[in-house]
């Protein structure tokens, strides 16, 4: 998973990131339903962070119904119902981000279109080249 | 329960700790700060009873500091010169003797050579000797003093795991004195920042990442309200701490706003010059 990583330098707590990844881990399936998650200890001394955080972090997202299981027991993956809008859900968030620092940044909602616009028109030119 | 109130300890006419008052809790992680000299060592002896002279209250599972409590807390001094004249064994053997309880752990799977000689051991290994000390004792609350910088990032890495785990296990408690969190941010719960012997700051690691923010502004368009706690400026670019961020405020007009690491926010507090808060 190379979207384990901890960003110590992110005023968002590392509970919530930590969350985050195992959200996203879901809904891109590279947790399947059912499969069972590290221990808290094995993912507290993978990412070096305190056990608290982590059973903090699995604790929500227990009581989110996202994941099931209980410390000493075990964690797994919850079957997420509506993956697509689970998805959907993650990137408003991150969309939501994107545009308060483009806003901050005293971009018009006009100039931030065109940057999109710009982004997807490379990318198809990245893709036409590479075939 | 570890509980300081009002505590002073003054060496000749220098206080060293001035009315300080502090406390934590089982299994609770908590990183010391502070400039040389400003009293971390002398607060974790304190607490460790090793140190008898003080005015003010500390308590220990709600006794006061003195044998019974010495039991239930471990300490690790930065001075490498403990033990220096006999073997391992032999220290391992006095150790056990100041302590009722003492079944000597060995750190993750480093096994030492119990013959060797204390002073012949390496600044790392030392430091790694001294935490199996430590841990035999089974301790509440283990003291650490700035040792972590002795440790190559492998023992470095041998020595958190070890406390990691017992955290977990054990909820053990630790208090590690440093000048910087790098290695250890993710471990931490809580800071505790010393200047000249009072207390500077003392807040979750969560909430000061969240309120301590570093805003670069240039000319006078910046509002005049916010807590600046430090600043710098050069060419006419101003650099400002702010802290604490009032919790609605996510931009500031005139100035690009950033957030820090850990180690940021203590190079800019014990770096810098500020007004006490």
């Amino acid at each position: 998973m190379d979207d384990l990583y901890i960003d110590f330098a992110s005023p968002v707590p590392v509970y919530e990131q930590i969350k985050k990844i195992i959200k996203v881990a879901i809904a891109k399936n590279i947790l399947a339903a059912e499969e069972s998650l590290p221990s808290i200890r094995e993912l507290a001394a993978f990412l070096k962070i305190n056990p608290n955080t982590v059973a903090r972090a699995y604790r929500e997202l227990s009581f989110e119904k996202i994941i099931g299981g209980r410390a000493g027991k075990g964690f797994w993956a919850a079957k997420i119902e509506n993956a697509e809008d689970k998805k959907i859900e993650i990137l408003k968030e991150e969309f939501q981000k994107f545009l308060e620092k483009a806003v901050a940044l005293g971009f018009a909602p006009g100039s931030i279109k065109t940057v999109i616009d710009d982004f997807f028109t490379q990318a198809k030119e990245n893709r036409r080249q590479d075939d | 329960m570890i509980k300081v109130s009002d505590l002073t300890v003054s060496f000749g006419k220098i206080k060293a700790l001035d009315k300080i008052s502090f406390s934590a809790d089982r299994g609770e992680c908590i990183l010391l700060a502070g400039a040389n000299g400003s009293g971390k060592t002398t607060l974790l002896r304190s607490i460790a009873g090793v140190l008898f002279s003080h005015r003010g209250g500390i308590e220990v599972n709600d006794k006061n500091v003195g044998p019974e409590t010495r039991a239930k807390t471990a300490y690790i001094p930065s001075s490498l010169s403990l033990y220096n004249t006999m073997n391992l064994e032999e220290a391992a053997a006095l150790h056990a003797s100041f302590y009722p309880r003492f079944s000597y752990r060995e750190i993750g799977d480093f096994a030492f050579d119990m013959n060797r000689g204390v002073g012949t051991l390496s600044r790392g290994e030392k430091t790694l000797f001294f935490l199996s000390l430590a841990l035999s004792t089974s301790p509440d609350f283990l003291l650490i003093d700035d040792v972590l910088h002795f440790l190559d990032p492998h023992l470095r890495e041998i020595f958190l795991g070890t406390i990691l785990r017992l955290i977990e296990e054990e909820q053990l408690s630790v208090i590690i004195a440093a000048q910087s969190a790098v290695d250890i941010e993710g471990v931490l719960e809580r800071v505790v920042v010393l200047d000249k012997g009072k207390v500077a700051l003392d807040d979750s690691v969560e909430s000061l990442k969240q309120s301590f923010v570093r805003l670069y502004a240039e000319g006078e368009k910046i509002p005049d309200n916010l807590p600046v706690v430090f600043q710098r400026e050069w060419e006419g670019m101003k650099e400002l701490y702010i802290y604490p961020l009032p919790p609605d405020v996510k931009s500031v007009t005139g100035g690009r706003m950033e957030y820090l690491t850990l180690s940021e926010i203590l190079r800019a507090f014990i770096g810098g010059e500020y007004d006490s808060l």
